[in-house]
């Protein structure tokens, strides 16, 4: 990992220090996890009866049922969790858009979550997309002895879910750190991101040209990760005209994410990182709880 | 077409500076975005880019472009040769003294000059100007040394002074403001440093000259007696012999030698034989021949026919007194021309019989004034009538108009009848006047005759000065006279109202004849300021710009480049409006 990475990393992580990572709401805690999982598992707790079916652990057969009703049932007890967190980072270039402030942005709340959830007893991990999704090494420890999280891929991540499976930890908490510039169905990419999935936060980061971008005239557009270029004129109307497009391609996505139970903010990478890294929104929505720690 | 001002040309340097401009801020700057997808329908940039490919672009730039190549070309001033160049009037110094030389005269230098120039101007307009005593134009414009040299031929130079400024005034006039002005003459400017237009070309040279500068005649029954005044205008003294010939049989009856100082002026006398007919006084010759004769005829006095009719003898004794003193008057009771009475005329006089009436009021009141004259009156001339009591009743008012008053009481009147008769009024107490015990009686009679001779038939002077105007009075009924110039022209002048005035144009004798009479006056050069060749000069002073010569016969462009450029700018703003409305959209 490049030098500038590494201190993006780093910025993330101090400012993740003044996080936790808040457990999602009606997962009791357990003995042996740190929650308890709302479906049967292996912790001690007694939860329900069924009827035994082949291929049943025969240790969790409940005997003296059988003795008192000559049925075979098995004994489910409530799983016992311990909340892991997957981050999963955009690693297309425009998420290291040449002359804004997205990748620091980005790296920045890659380590912020992971701090967080750290700090929270969450065990995490990262996954970089690029040809398809990949777990960034060593991700599963501290940000600053993470591998390389290289933002240089021109696929988007609606396209590299179509390379290899990605393997999130069941019933975990997944984040998408993305600008969600890129056409693909919402629906369909946070359906399958929410499989299975205890929680779902989407942070698009947009740099502040992404958000309002400039009236320069006559401009020559350069897509940073297609190449292809398009001569606009770039006049108050247009910029306007790009703005409602954009809001209209947010509100998609908001739809999508309710649909799925998802939490969706929006951050400007300029504001994040001038503004001391304050994320509000997540705080609001119970994703982070400010620690006194 | 023709450029007035080409280093406006220098304007055509913004038309790159303008395109490069254009260009510049037209073409795109690369930006990177994150993606494209949100720019789907923006709009390419209709001011530019950096591919000049669609047509609305370069038309824009191609209007701008034209529209300041269009002011520039206004800014340079363009004109098209419509017709010939402006005019080039020539303004001809009419004196007499151009005729100083001989053949080398300034005149004639100045004719050959002008030959010369005009040949090299075929296509020119010209209009020549004759300075004399004023301004004229003797003829139309014309094209061409030939057509120059007839008006030239013309040109006499007989006038005893040159009007030029009033004919630098016509010719700027009635040449406009591309006119060429060339002044041809003897002497230099007044101011050297001529400006604008004009172009001050002498032909003068500096020598000594001898000159007749006045001559008079008095013919009276007692003695026929000649004045002449000679002048030496040169540097250094002169004697010389002024001799009186007879017109007729060339006998010089006197002659005097006269020695004349450096500037000096004599006047010699001489006494003629009774009935000495028309005589010249004569010079010999020298630079200037024009001045060397002076012709004199007799002077014939008219006599005035008074008749007087007054009761009051003090006052008809002063009347006479003062008749006496004129010898134009002849007291007489038959056919009278003025009739002087202190009664009321008859209501019907003669045509040719004026009458004065002086009203004696018994009971007057004296006036010490001060008094009104109407000096454009011909009685009012010479008077003063300062220190002068004039006594007169206030009422009845005189009838007539007042041509002397005092406060609002008329003291002499005047009405005009109908067959152009006078009839005065002088109201007076003289008992309890001083007039006519002043100086002012005297000459208030003597222009009273002078008034009334001047309407008797017959000329007013019969020896003139050149120039001067010739008024010759007609019995009634005489339709047009005949007039017989010293050249030996003859033409036929009108009358009107019984007078008749003739120009003495030339020096000699004239002669205007009609059925019944013939009368004949002499017109000399008397002209100090043109006998003096001393200040006379050779130079040329002044330059014409050759520009404003040409734009005389150019019409100018500018205008409809003007107009051009606004159409394109017109089209310009609603191109480009129209494509701000589809950008907006």
């Amino acid at each position: 990992m490049d030098r500038p990475s590494r201190d993006y990393l780093l910025a993330g992580k101090r400012a993740g220090a003044r996080y936790a990572m808040a457990a999602p709401k009606g997962a009791p805690l357990g003995p042996m996890g740190t929650h308890l999982a709302n479906r049967p598992g292996s912790s001690l707790e007694f939860m329900d009866h069924r009827a035994y079916q082949p291929g049943d652990d025969l240790r969790r057969i409940d005997w003296a049922a059988y003795a008192r009703t000559d049925r075979l049932s098995i004994k489910l007890y409530r799983q016992e969790i311990n909340p892991h967190v997957d981050i999963l980072v955009d690693g297309s270039r425009s998420m290291d858009l040449e002359g804004t402030a997205k990748a620091k942005a980005t790296l920045g709340l890659v380590a912020l979550l992971a701090t967080a959830a750290d700090r929270a007893g969450f065990a995490h991990r990262a996954w970089i997309g690029a040809e398809a999704w990949e777990p960034v090494p060593n991700s599963a420890a501290d940000p600053a002895a993470w591998g390389a999280m290289a933002l240089d891929s021109a696929r988007n991540p609606g396209e590299a879910a179509q390379g290899a499976p990605l393997q999130l930890a069941p019933r975990g908490m997944r984040f998408l750190i993305s600008d969600l510039l890129w056409l693909s169905d919402p629906a369909a990419v946070l359906a399958r991101l929410a499989d299975e999935a205890a929680r779902v936060v989407i942070l698009q980061v947009l740099a502040r040209d992404d958000a309002d971008p400039p009236r320069s005239g006559n401009t020559r557009l350069v897509d940073c990760e297609t190449r292809q270029e398009r001569e606009v004129f770039a006049d108050a109307g247009a910029v306007e005209r790009y703005r409602h497009r954009l809001s209209l391609h947010q509100q998609h996505w908001h739809r999508a994410a309710r649909q799925v139970g998802a939490v969706l903010t929006t951050v400007v990478a300029e504001q994040l990182t001038e503004g001391d890294w304050e994320l509000e929104d997540l705080v609001a929505a119970g994703v982070l709880e400010v620690s006194n720690r | 077409m023709i450029v007035t001002l080409p280093w406006a040309l220098l304007g055509m340097l913004a038309l790159p500076a303008l395109a490069a401009i254009y260009l510049l801020r037209s073409r795109s700057r690369p930006r990177q975005v994150s993606s494209l997808m949100l720019w789907v329908d923006a709009t390419r940039a209709h001011e530019g880019g950096r591919i000049l490919k669609t047509l609305h672009v370069p038309l824009l730039l191609v209007l701008e472009l034209l529209a300041a190549a269009l002011l520039v070309l206004a800014s340079t001033d363009p004109r098209v040769q419509a017709g010939s160049a402006g005019p080039l009037m020539i303004v001809l110094d009419d004196s007499f003294s151009m005729q100083a030389g001989g053949d080398d005269s300034p005149r004639n230098r100045a004719v050959r000059t002008l030959e010369d120039f005009l040949r090299d101007e075929p296509n020119t307009p010209v209009q020549f100007l004759v300075a004399g005593r004023e301004p004229q134009l003797p003829g139309e414009r014309i094209r061409g040394a030939a057509r120059a040299a007839e008006v030239l031929a013309r040109w006499e130079c007989l006038s005893p002074m040159s009007a030029l400024e009033p004919a630098l005034t016509l010719a700027a006039q009635i040449g406009g403001p591309h006119a060429r002005i060339l002044v041809m003459t003897d002497h230099a400017p007044a101011d050297p440093d001529v400006q604008g237009r004009v172009v001050w070309r002498a032909f003068g040279r500096t020598c000594p000259n001898l000159a007749i500068v006045h001559a008079a005649r008095s013919t009276d029954p007692a003695r026929d007696r000649c004045l002449v005044e000679v002048a030496n205008f040169a540097k250094r003294s002169r004697q010389v012999t002024v001799s009186v010939r007879h017109e007729e049989t060339d006998w010089a009856p006197a002659q005097q030698r006269v020695a004349l100082g450096p500037g000096g002026r004599q006047a010699v006398f001489f006494d003629l034989p009774p009935g000495s007919g028309m005589v010249r006084a004569v010079l010999p010759d020298d630079a200037l021949g024009f001045d060397n004769e002076a012709a004199l005829l007799p002077q014939e006095t008219t006599p005035v026919r008074v008749r007087l009719a007054l009761s009051n003898e003090p006052l008809a004794g002063a009347i006479r007194r003062g008749l006496a003193a004129d010898g134009r008057a002849r007291i007489t009771t038959r056919g009278p021309h003025l009739i002087i009475t202190d009664r009321a005329p008859a209501e019907t006089a003669p045509r040719e019989t004026w009458t004065v009436q002086i009203v004696v009021d018994a009971e007057a009141e004296a006036f010490v004034g001060p008094y009104v004259l109407d000096r454009s009156h011909p009685l009012c001339a010479g008077l003063d009538f300062g220190g002068v009591i004039w006594a007169a009743a206030k009422t009845p008012p005189l009838p007539g108009t007042p041509v002397v008053s005092v406060g609002n009481v008329a003291l002499v009147t005047e009405t005009r009848r109908s067959d152009e008769g006078r009839h005065l009024r002088l109201r007076i107490q003289p008992d309890l006047s001083n007039l006519v015990r002043s100086t002012n009686w005297p000459v208030l009679v003597w222009n009273l005759l002078a008034y009334r001779a001047a309407h008797l038939p017959g000329l007013e002077r019969v020896n003139v000065h050149l120039g001067s105007d010739v008024a010759l009075v007609l019995p009634p009924d005489v339709p047009e006279v005949e007039v017989l110039s010293p050249d030996g022209r003859r033409r036929r002048v009108a009358v009107h109202q019984r007078r008749v005035v003739i120009e003495a144009a030339r020096p000699g004798l004239y002669e205007v004849r009609t059925e019944s009479a013939t009368h004949r006056f002499a017109a000399s050069a008397l002209a100090p300021s043109e006998s003096d060749l001393a200040a006379r000069a050779t130079g040329e002073w002044g330059q014409w710009d050759p520009d404003d010569a040409a734009r005389g016969g150019q019409r100018p462009l500018a205008w409809i480049a003007i107009l051009a450029a606004l159409g394109i700018f017109v089209t310009h703003l609603a191109l480009a409006g129209r494509s701000v409305k589809e950008r907006t959209a």
